[in-house]
């Protein structure tokens, strides 16, 4: 029997798994004992979890955890929205350059989609019924993206696509991170404990002893003209 | 002919395609032919490369073992990592400091690499890994530089050096328990020490739609330092902080071509952490002064869902380069200063021998101490 797939059934779970999807995972889980047993699992985990974030100190009183889950499905979701309009620009770009005198209402037919995906962005919000500074947290991030996305392309077509999107260093303790028109690399350290540090000078790093040499290593991310 | 097509097709069909990292999207290695390293072996054990979501997720897990060929001990080494199909716009490197490897010896390098591309990209990703350069005992160096590694490994070298005879000294004074007293102190300070994540925008442009303001710095005063901090300010605005500007002295009678100011930030509720660092590479001759500026911007994402609201900076001189390649960096003394002991990390060496007496015991760090 082949079983779904563990992040299906962690949705599954915790309640957030939608339609085709949705009924055949119940379906299967009804006749299979090892994926209902992974299900109980995981919702034993869940209350576990919230039973010891009331004893944490850091989190504030009467912390509403189905409004904090709420707020963290519909953020996921803007955000998978938002990345599909964005995904609508990049497609032209490299056709454009292809595709020459067909230039002009390419722009506009995707023009006309990202506002179709503005859309869809709000009818999401709604839909999650964002708390008012989330919305207003939505508005701010769909101006950017009018202003850097939409004003970007309108008034510098003919800008390689990799200039368009800047190119973003990002340092945590768990990776470090050069993110550029919505390809990545990272670099992950092989320990917990790492230290993060980041230059003016345009590069980010994380060190670390590591687990298993006891070698003390630096990973590092730069712009590539340094 | 068909049925064999079919079985070959429902083989394919029938691999999982999560367990394969395909030959094309390995990394390719070029150490140059004088490299004063060689490739031993390259094992990349649990390598994948998976779909997920819209994009095509490639783990690359390489556990390099490279061999010293030169005639001297190897203090530290950097690899740079690009990959241009990707991320043309950005590269990275691994470097490994602190080390003792003599002429012949082998040794570990270990690249743990994650590489996020569209589904739609061309398949086979081009990692490549080259040697930007070797820093030996002697303090002399080889490879191309690009990244100026020669500089991050000899500030290292220094700093290994103060540190094994500042616990030398320790040891020779106080004994066995006081260097132990030491170790757990740094273990303390390591695990205490506050840690934020940040982003590294280019650039000078705020992203934050609160006001924002400028920041004058507060330096604190480190008296062996060739350079005195004159002043300095930055825009803040909400959690990003950007373009600081710097005035600074050289009080040396030595030019300068490198320095590095460290910048802690100060959160509304008296936090502090150290943000990063300001480097400038100039050419600042004894008695001169100099303006330095930083172009990008620093973004530090909610601390424990808090936004950090960034009131106040301090700026410390924290190493200098000479003309003629030497350097200066912050005593033992220096870094015992209160704000400075809070922030600033234990410096590689220190991190390293403590973890010695962390996994081995007091014995062996003595023992590792005594190596040098």
């Amino acid at each position: 029997m082949r079983h779904p797939a563990l992040a299906h059934i962690a949705l599954f779970a915790g309640g957030d798994l939608a339609g085709w999807l949705r009924w055949r995972v119940s379906k299967h889980v009804a006749h299979c004992q090892e994926c209902r047993d992974e299900v109980q699992g995981l919702r034993d985990a869940a209350s576990q979890l919230r039973e010891l974030a009331d004893d944490m100190p850091e989190l504030p009183n009467g912390l509403n955890w189905s409004r904090l889950a709420a707020e963290m499905t519909g953020n996921i979701r803007v955000g998978l929205a938002a990345g599909e309009a964005i995904a609508l620009f990049d497609k032209p770009l490299r056709g454009r350059r292809r595709l020459g005198l067909h230039m002009g209402w390419r722009l506009s037919w995707n023009a006309a989609l990202v506002v179709l995906g503005a859309t869809a962005i709000f009818a999401v919000a709604f839909w999650t019924s964002l708390p008012p500074q989330q919305s207003e947290h939505l508005l701010a991030s769909l101006q950017r993206i009018r202003t850097e996305r939409i004003g970007t392309l309108l008034h510098s077509s003919l800008i390689p696509a990799a200039t368009l999107e800047g190119v973003v260093l990002e340092a945590s303790s768990s990776s470090i991170q050069v993110r550029e028109n919505g390809r990545a690399m990272s670099l992950i350290p092989h320990s917990d404990g790492a230290t993060v540090s980041v230059s003016m000078h345009g590069s980010a790093g994380v060190r670390f002893v590591d687990a298993d040499t006891g070698q003390v290593t630096t990973n590092k991310v730069y712009y590539a003209e340094q | 002919m068909r049925s064999s097509s079919a079985l070959l097709a429902s083989a394919l069909f029938l691999i999982p395609c999560n367990s394969v990292l395909f030959a094309a999207a390995l990394p390719r290695i070029d150490l140059p032919a004088d490299s004063p390293v060689v490739l031993l072996s390259a094992d990349y054990g649990e390598s994948n490369e998976m779909p997920r979501g819209s994009a095509m997720l490639l783990d690359v897990h390489a556990a390099l073992s490279l061999r010293n060929s030169s005639q001297r001990k190897i203090r530290g080494i950097t690899l740079l990592v690009t990959a241009q199909a990707v991320t043309p716009g950005g590269k990275g490197s691994v470097t490994v400091t602190s080390l003792d490897v003599g002429p012949q010896e082998a040794f570990p390098v270990r690249i743990d690499l994650r590489l996020l591309r569209p589904l739609q990209a061309s398949s086979g990703v081009p990692v490549q890994i080259s040697l930007d350069g070797v820093l030996f005992d002697d303090l002399s160096f080889y490879g191309p530089d690009k990244l100026s590694s020669r500089r991050t490994l000899t500030l290292s070298e220094w700093e290994a050096r103060r540190d094994r005879r500042y616990f030398k000294s320790v040891l020779a004074s106080g004994g066995q328990e006081k260097l132990r007293q030491e170790m757990l102190e740094s273990l303390t300070h390591q695990a205490d020490r506050p840690s934020l994540d940040v982003e590294v925008v280019r650039g000078a442009r705020a992203t934050n739609f609160e006001p924002e303001k400028q920041v004058q710095f507060a330096f604190l005063s480190l008296p062996d330092s060739p350079i005195e901090p004159m002043g300095g300010m930055a825009r803040i605005a909400g959690d990003e902080a950007r373009a600081p500007r710097l005035e600074v002295k050289n009080r040396s009678d030595r030019a300068i071509r490198y320095l590095e100011v460290g910048w802690i930030l100060h959160d509304r509720s008296g936090r502090e952490f150290l943000a990063g660092s300001v480097p400038a590479e100039l050419n600042l001759a004894p008695g001169q002064k100099s303006q330095i500026l930083g172009d990008a911007t620093l973004k530090f994402p909610q601390l424990g869902g808090q936004p950090l609201g960034i009131e106040g900076m301090t700026g410390f001189v924290s190493s200098v380069e000479f003309a003629d390649g030497t350097v200066w960096i912050p005593t033992r003394a220096d870094l015992d200063a209160p704000q400075l002991q809070r922030v600033v990390a234990p410096s590689d060496e220190e991190q390293r021998l403590a973890q010695i007496y962390r996994k081995k015991g007091i014995k062996a760090l003595i023992a590792e101490l005594n190596k040098f």
